[in-house]
């Protein structure tokens, strides 16, 4: 069994700060960890492995140099091996871009490391930019299956048994491999890296996959050119005035006291 | 001479801070009142690998330095001073003893569960009328065919409660004669091993502290650990080991109890201004963790004295000695910033500072590091 992780290296938004003046981001000296939900698929995988052992997990980030320490931290848990993609020519990629290139990645690793994967495993959406698409885009350049916000999965017999998260209640869906799940906040929580994975992972080699890694990849579909979308601005939303309840008892008469309030206040 | 910490080292500072805020942090006042052991803990800390920080990795162990304990153990108690006890129960004697005199069958019986945290280890030398006084001791073993019958009492035995098994050193007695020490490993399902009360504690409330009776307590003769007559050797090899990590336990308590003050201190305005605006304030801090700072690098060196093979016992006496009483001034200290809010058991500081206290007295008091430093420096 072959699990493919993604994971990307995010700022910590629980110590981010929010410019007074500007009412931007703070991003200088907010410490890096590995996106939250990408350790909720790799706490997944492991769990595959911990009752499989011959499981090989691989972890992928497209990301800059400095995210060899995200890589590092899920060799520390339960990696077994883990790749950066990271090149210049890769730099402001979209989602659709993004999740372009690490079908090629996956391709490339699958090369090196002389397997195929039976799944891809990513979280269900990094939380810096929150979109949720590069898993769902991912599959499919891949033409692969998916499952989105699965909370646990069993791997039996070469398919994988996926609790998938609703509304109101849980789906128990089967799902044959190869495929890509992605993952949300299980009831449990990650592991921790032990000692001994900590000391090693701090000396092993990350292979980095630049854009030499790639000589067939179209180069029309990367980078800020390859990406239909952009980021123009982040920022805080204004905090709304008090809202008010309208409830007078019934849907009719409450919207005739809106429909006043409104018309005194010249919106309608 | 380079005195930072290596890259392993860091590393390992980073990751277990990390989860004594998230882990250790949260849980420390209730450990506190209510002396409950919190089992989840004990899993997260095992799957970590703390409790086999020394023990070589064919035993299961991370395989690492005494520095690299010290700065786990310095982090660790940060959260809560019980976490020395967990640590040193596990990575002191009952590993380090047991892979010094022990035979490859107790090795690989013993070592691998304690550093998985599956075993939880004890260590009985003290004795209601010998403390410091260790070689008066009065519980004896009598070997009696394939056994030992143990008969005596120990007390202020850490973890007893909980123990799967307790290292015992006692006399050694044979046809009536006595004929030096014996220490062994006595297993929870010994018969005649009875876990006494409970001491009800100044500090460190969340570990227990027992009486140990052993009456006609049968140890099987493999249990022997190191030579019959020799005992004192295992119970005392790892000394240096433990108050290396007694130096740690304080320097930890310290740093935070200055940590505590120094934000405390910002927050707090009394006079118009913050109060670590007034220069007492903050040549007091700057005092305490000067002598922090000291601590730690005695303890650190005292650490690497022992990873250089020098079991020279000057080095760690100094360490606990310094660092357990000015880990008792500074904290004292530290609960003046916080004024009549550092009385209520509200404040962390409250718990610190009664925690604080054991430094200068467990694993060998401030006095008897006297006697060794100055037996060492040779003054007699």
């Amino acid at each position: 069994m072959n699990i493919l992780v993604c994971v990307k290296q995010v700022p910590d938004t629980t110590e981010i700060k929010i410019d007074p003046v500007k009412n931007t981001l703070i991003r200088d000296g907010v410490p890096a960890i590995v996106n939250t939900f990408d350790a909720y698929a790799l706490e997944a995988a492991a769990r595959i492995k911990d009752k499989n052992p011959n499981t090989h997990i691989v972890v992928v980030s497209m990301g800059p140099q400095n995210a060899i320490n995200a890589l590092k931290e899920c060799l520390a848990i339960a990696a077994d091996k883990a790749y950066l993609v990271s090149g210049r020519k890769f730099g402001g990629s979209d989602t659709l871009a993004t999740s372009y290139i690490l079908e090629n990645a996956m391709r490339k690793i699958e090369e090196l490391e002389g397997c195929k994967f039976d799944a891809v495993f990513c979280g269900k959406q990094a939380i810096d930019g929150d979109t949720a698409q590069v898993g769902p885009e991912l599959a499919e350049h891949l033409g692969y299956p998916q499952i989105t916000c699965a909370l646990e999965c069993e791997e039996k017999d070469g398919r994988f048994e996926v609790i998938k998260e609703g509304e109101e209640l849980n789906m128990l869906i089967g799902i044959q491999a190869p495929c890509v799940i992605t993952f949300t906040k299980p009831g449990f929580d990650p592991r921790y890296p032990s000692i001994k994975r900590k000391m090693a992972a701090n000396r092993a080699e990350v292979p980095i996959l630049d854009e030499s890694a790639f000589p067939d990849i179209d180069l029309t579909r990367i980078g800020l050119s390859g990406s239909p979308t952009a980021v123009k601005k982040t920022f805080v939303p204004q905090q709304m005035q008090d809202g008010m309840i309208i409830d007078e008892g019934t849907a009719r008469t409450s919207t005739v006291k809106l429909a006043q309030i409104l018309s005194d206040k010249k919106v309608i | 001479m380079d005195f930072r910490l290596n890259e392993d080292q860091l590393a390992l500072q980073k990751m277990v801070r990390e989860f004594t805020d998230k882990e250790v942090r949260p849980i420390a006042a209730h450990m506190d009142e209510t002396g409950e052991f919190d089992e989840e803990l004990w899993k997260k800390m095992a799957e970590l690998g703390l409790f086999g920080i020394l023990a070589p990795e064919e035993y299961g162990g991370s395989g690492l330095d005494h520095v690299s304990l010290c700065v786990v153990m310095e982090e660790i108690v940060r959260g809560s001073g019980n976490m020395y006890n967990w640590l040193v129960t596990s990575n002191g004697p009952n590993t380090g003893a047991i892979l010094l005199y022990g035979t490859e069958e107790q090795k690989k019986k013993y070592v691998p569960k304690t550093a998985s945290g599956e075993f939880r280890c004890a260590y009985a030398i003290t004795e209601p009328d010998n403390g410091s006084d260790t070689r008066s001791m009065k519980t004896i073993a009598v070997r009696e065919g394939d056994h030992f019958v143990i008969n005596g009492t120990k007390t202020f035995i850490t973890m007893a409660t909980l123990a799967d098994r307790i290292l015992t050193t006692c006399k050694y007695v044979e046809n009536g004669e006595d004929k030096g020490y014996v220490t062994l490993i006595v297993d929870r399902d010994c018969p005649g091993l009875i876990i006494g009360k409970d001491e009800h504690k100044m500090g460190l409330r969340g570990t227990s502290l027992n009486t140990v009776f052993y009456e006609n307590c049968i140890v099987p003769a493999e249990n022997v650990l190191g030579e019959v007559g020799k005992g004192m050797e295992p119970a005392t090899a790892c000394l240096s080991e433990v108050r290396v990590s007694c130096g740690a336990f304080a320097v930890g308590l310290a740093q935070e109890a200055i940590d505590l003050a120094t934000a405390y201190a910002k927050e707090r305005e009394q006079f118009g201004k913050k109060i670590s605006q007034f220069q007492n304030t903050q040549f007091v801090l700057a005092e305490c963790q000067t002598k922090v700072d000291a601590a730690r690098l005695m303890t650190w060196r005292a650490a690497s004295e022992l990873d250089l093979g020098n079991g020279d016992r000057l080095y760690g006496s100094m360490a606990k000695y310094y660092s357990g009483e000015i880990c008792n001034d500074v904290v004292r200290k530290c609960l003046q910033v916080f004024g009549g809010y550092g009385y209520c058991t509200e404040y962390p500081i409250e718990r610190i500072y009664r925690d604080a206290k054991i430094a200068e007295i467990f694993d060998g008091t401030a006095e008897i590091q006297k006697v060794i430093i100055s037996k060492a420096i040779g003054i007699r």
